[in-house]
């Protein structure tokens, strides 16, 4: 029990970083946030309501979205979009992503023989 | 209808900062409403809200805390009951050093007794203030130690508490001004009185008649006593005339309020403390016709007013208590229509 939430925890965490990368990826063109956790499940990305709400609140508060209330529809929506530090932080994080995926998987080749 | 999503909406917003709320109520209450299919029942709602999760939790998400000594899922509710404790601990150890201080002097010239207030009710607040911190966050790091491990219990929408009545922040207009209006009588009774010294003591003699009188207070003591109440009147209108305008209890009209209340206590509280008030004379008088020392009269005065002192202090304490819990609390901000 006490093991499976450790490793419950660090998976969390381990996704944590992958889903702003992926949260970004998506706000190219904006949406909001049922919409886009359509779209993140609808690509296989596995994020939480409960986690990606608070998130884009975040990513707001830190400068790397913009968003805007639209109430021409029945129902008032908040859309987010990538605001132009969001563009360019996005750039760094992937760059930073393919050099991590590199640099884990030469690691990890080593053993993949064992299992 | 069914108010299960505007409770989860303020049990998450009711743990966040508060010029964070509207906006994030307003948004959750989007989302929810898009996860919703139309028309959605009950089992809906509630399956939309279990999906989102515990508003603790989720409170802690949009906080973005990082775990410490009090883990990220219980900083909201820790900071809440953390400012409601020591609002309610710093009044009462004001309002009690207070009275000990005037009470209980050691200094016997007036400055020496301001000094010795002043850092009599510093101490007093800073050591009860701090106690308070230090029970309250012994508490929280135990509870989100353990509390977790303990509970298997996964979270059901239905036993989220109900929203507060709204009402319960309002000030209301009529008590504001009824409140005004008696004051005011009170005031102007009390300074038409000082100002004629009119309470005499009179009684019956068998020789005399109705002819012993002597003014039961000293004249010029009590009038210098007349500026501080009229300065005491213009505040509970300036105070009264805040509490109209905003007509909400925020955080700012509270401490408006707890300083006219703690003001006009002092004022008052001063007033019946000062012994210089009772006129010698009278004392004497009234000691020679009941035949007894006049320290035993002096005594029974003193008692009477630390008692009646008290009783003041703590009407005030409960006062104020009441009013940052109402205010600190029910601090709920509506939905926004966005």
């Amino acid at each position: 029990m006490e093991d499976m939430t450790l490793v419950e925890n660090l998976k969390s965490e381990l996704r944590r970083g992958t889903q702003i990368l992926a949260v970004l990826n998506q706000l190219k063109s904006e949406q909001y946030g049922y919409s886009l956790l359509q779209s993140l499940v609808d690509q296989g990305i596995n994020i939480e309501a409960g986690t990606l709400y608070p998130l884009l609140r975040r990513l707001e508060s830190q400068g790397l979205l913009n968003s805007q209330w639209d109430t021409s529809e029945t129902r008032p929506r908040k859309y987010y979009a990538l605001s132009e530090a969001g563009d360019a932080i996005y750039k760094q994080l992937r760059r930073e992503w393919k050099t991590i995926v590199r640099e884990i998987s030469s690691l990890l080749k080593g053993e993949d023989h064992d299992e | 209808m069914n108010d299960m999503i505007d409770r989860y909406v303020y049990a998450v917003t009711k743990r966040l900062p508060e010029d964070q709320r509207l906006e994030v109520a307003a948004e959750l209450k989007a989302n929810i409403d898009d996860m919703l299919p139309t028309n959605p029942t009950n089992d809906d709602i509630k399956a939309v809200l279990v999906n989102l999760g515990e508003p603790r939790k989720l409170a802690a998400e949009y906080r973005g805390d990082k775990s410490g000594l009090i883990a990220a899922g219980w900083m909201g509710d820790y900071l809440m009951v953390l400012k409601i404790v020591l609002v309610i601990f710093g009044v009462i150890s004001l309002v009690f050093a207070l009275i000990d201080a005037l009470v209980n002097p050691e200094a016997t010239i007036i400055i020496g007794i301001i000094f010795e207030t002043f850092a009599k009710v510093i101490s007093q607040v800073v050591s009860s203030l701090l106690s308070g911190f230090a029970i309250v966050t012994l508490i929280f790091a135990l509870i989100s130690r353990y509390a977790d491990k303990c509970t298997g219990e996964t979270f059901d929408p239905e036993k989220l508490s109900a929203m507060p009545k709204p009402i319960g922040k309002k000030i209301s207009r009529t008590g504001a001004l009824v409140e005004l209006i008696v004051e005011t009588v009170m005031s102007v009774v009390l300074i038409y009185l000082l100002w004629n010294n009119q309470t005499y003591l009179v009684w019956y003699d068998e020789v005399n008649g109705w002819n012993h009188s002597l003014p039961m207070f000293a004249a010029e003591v009590l009038k210098t006593y007349i500026p501080l109440f009229i300065f005491s009147l213009a505040m509970a209108f300036s105070h009264t005339a805040i509490k109209l305008a905003k007509g909400q209890w925020t955080v700012p009209v509270a401490g408006v309020h707890t300083l006219y209340q703690l003001v006009s206590a002092g004022i008052f509280l001063g007033f019946i403390n000062d012994t210089r008030l009772i006129n010698q004379a009278f004392i004497a008088e009234a000691a020679s016709y009941f035949s007894v020392a006049a320290a035993t009269i002096t005594d029974g005065i003193a008692k009477g007013v630390l008692g009646f002192s008290i009783f003041i202090g703590i009407i005030i304490a409960i006062d104020l208590i009441d009013t940052w819990v109402k205010t600190l609390k029910s601090a709920k901000t509506p939905i926004a229509k966005p």
